[in-house]
């Protein structure tokens, strides 16, 4: 097959401005992103909540380590049927919803503009005003299999799969300029967009909080269960039992 | 080229005091101003970081001077930051004006009232004008919210120890150990509350904490004592028969064994320590 040149036009007009243009809006983003954000204050109720559940968490695994009427008082806190921390508690379904609460509809709407909005519009632009050139090559020979990552766009059968297409060039640079990220604006950087699109995957999960009236049912459930024996019972004997002849040394010298 | 491996070595102590949370005010003090000062422009963001670890260092030694310094760089960059207020309130406590402190501490309190840090600021304010009770009653209600936080049981552990108020030392002990069952000085201190209390009851679970301590660590002196102490005092004064006599004594003979043999053994050590820096 004859060798492909490519018009040195392509360089200036279409190779460079792609990686300019990511590398900006990049930077734009994360300057963005840090003028939006919001502090995120923690309610103290829900504060306490999760230090409680902790609590009663370390208070079953750990509670055959007090002694067994040291845990039944805690235990009661917790439990007990009329004034029990877990039976009295009463707290609203935290399930917010979006339409109700209107800073978390602000935050959903700061995340989609600095999120979702950039990824569609500039990857449609860069798709409609870049599509269908062939910018690069990659200097090793790649098997068929790597055409469609890399030369989106072009469908062409007998072309070569090392040839770079433009819109495979601009995802290219839109996952590979992470370390130009770190090297310019320093760590923890926010112009980075595959962080936020995992932050998308797994943020629906994470939105919702959970409710806390179920989480105190379950403890209570668990911490019912929970009937410990005492780990320190009979440690004398285990500690002692590896000393043979232990009348010898202080009943004669010191209270004799 | 020394002078800049210098600065980049203060550096790198102070970041690591900040990760182990080491307090040792006048050490900061002298790494900044000998090292760090004249360096300032090289630490880049984490100037401000640092900044704020030297003027709680230099507060710590009163060092107003110093203090001031960093206060003015940081409220300049950051104002109406929490943060700087909180530094504000502690310069208002190293100055021993305490009205003026509490008064921003609640201020910021109001804005957000899950701050641990200044509640706990709080706490200490209290304590350093020896107002214990006062001190043990913000703590105690700290505590009912920030159940997990064990510093502070362990802070609420001492207040009640200093107002012999052993039986709620007691209970703080008793979340301390529970945070970590296999930390020897819980076990330890838990068993001197105990010891202290005395009674029967109460010296037997000494003897018990003791023992778990010296399981947990065979070197705790203190606790082999502590169980020696404990057991004998069972076997003369509270023992419930012949037997629990009998048994009490064999834990203590057991514990001054063990003492006597540590004592021998490191006296060795040092004798042998001795001969060798004596040939050399």
């Amino acid at each position: 097959m004859a060798e492909l040149l490519l018009d040195p036009d392509i360089r200036f007009w279409v190779f460079l401005p792609i990686v300019l243009i990511t590398l900006f809006i990049g930077i734009i983003r994360h300057y963005l992103t840090i003028l939006l954000s919001s502090e995120k204050k923690s309610d103290l109720q829900q504060v306490a909540d999760s230090h409680i559940l902790i609590r009663s968490r370390i208070l079953r695994e750990n509670g055959k380590y007090i002694p067994k009427q040291a845990f039944l008082m805690r235990k009661r806190y917790f439990n007990d049927e009329e004034k029990g921390f877990f039976k009295t508690e009463k707290r609203e379904a935290a399930v917010k919803s979006p339409m109700t609460d209107p800073t978390m509809m602000t935050d959903m709407l700061k995340g989609n503009v600095t999120n979702v909005l950039p990824m569609i519009v500039i990857g449609g632009w860069i798709n409609w005003a870049f599509s269908g050139f062939l910018t690069t090559k990659v200097p090793f020979p790649l098997t068929l299999r790597f055409k469609p990552m890399l030369q989106r766009g072009v469908e062409l059968v007998s072309l070569d799969a090392s040839w770079v297409s433009s819109a495979s060039w601009y995802f290219l640079n839109v996952f590979g300029l992470r370390s130009m990220y770190t090297l310019i604006l320093g760590q923890d950087n926010a112009a980075d967009q595959t962080k936020a699109m995992q932050e998308q995957m797994s943020g629906s999960a994470m939105m919702a909080p959970p409710d806390p009236m179920k989480a105190f049912k379950a403890e209570w459930e668990a911490l019912e269960l929970c009937n410990p024996q005492w780990a320190l019972q009979g440690i004398e004997e285990d500690l002692t039992d590896t000393i043979i002849k232990p009348e010898t040394i202080y009943i004669k010298n010191k209270f004799a | 080229m020394a002078s800049k491996n210098n600065w980049e070595e203060a550096r790198n102590y102070l970041r690591k005091m900040r990760e182990e949370q080491m307090r040792d005010g006048e050490y900061v003090v002298r790494l900044w101003e000998e090292y760090l000062e004249d360096n300032s422009h090289k630490l880049g963001d984490e100037l401000w970081t640092v900044y704020e670890q030297v003027c709680i260092a230099a507060l710590d030694c009163r060092r107003m001077d110093v203090a001031e310094i960093c206060f003015e760089a940081l409220s300049a960059k950051f104002p109406g930051s929490v943060r700087v207020r909180r530094l504000q309130g502690m310069k208002y406590e190293a100055e021993e004006r305490y009205e003026y402190a509490r008064r921003e501490y609640d201020d910021i309190l109001e804005e957000d009232n899950a701050n641990m840090f200044v509640r706990k600021r709080k706490v200490a304010m209290l304590k350093s004008q020896n107002k214990i009770a006062e001190a043990i009653e913000e703590l105690y209600q700290y505590t009912k919210k920030f159940m997990t936080d064990f510093e502070a049981w362990m802070e609420l552990c001492d207040l009640y120890l200093v107002e012999q108020d052993y039986t709620k030392a007691v209970f703080c002990m008793e979340e301390l150990i529970m945070s970590n069952p296999h930390n020897h000085l819980y076990h330890q201190k838990y068993a001197e509350i105990k010891y202290t209390q005395g009674g029967a009851e109460n010296m037997e679970l000494a003897r018990s904490y003791f023992a778990q301590a010296v399981k947990l660590n065979p070197n705790n002196m203190r606790a082999l004592y502590g169980m020696f102490l404990s057991s004998s005092h069972l076997a003369h004064n509270l023992s419930k028969g012949q037997k629990d006599k009998q048994t009490n004594t064999k834990y203590a003979a057991w514990a001054a064994q063990q003492i006597t043999e540590k004592y021998e053994t490191s006296q060795k050590q040092e004798q042998t320590s001795e001969t060798k820096y004596g040939r050399v």
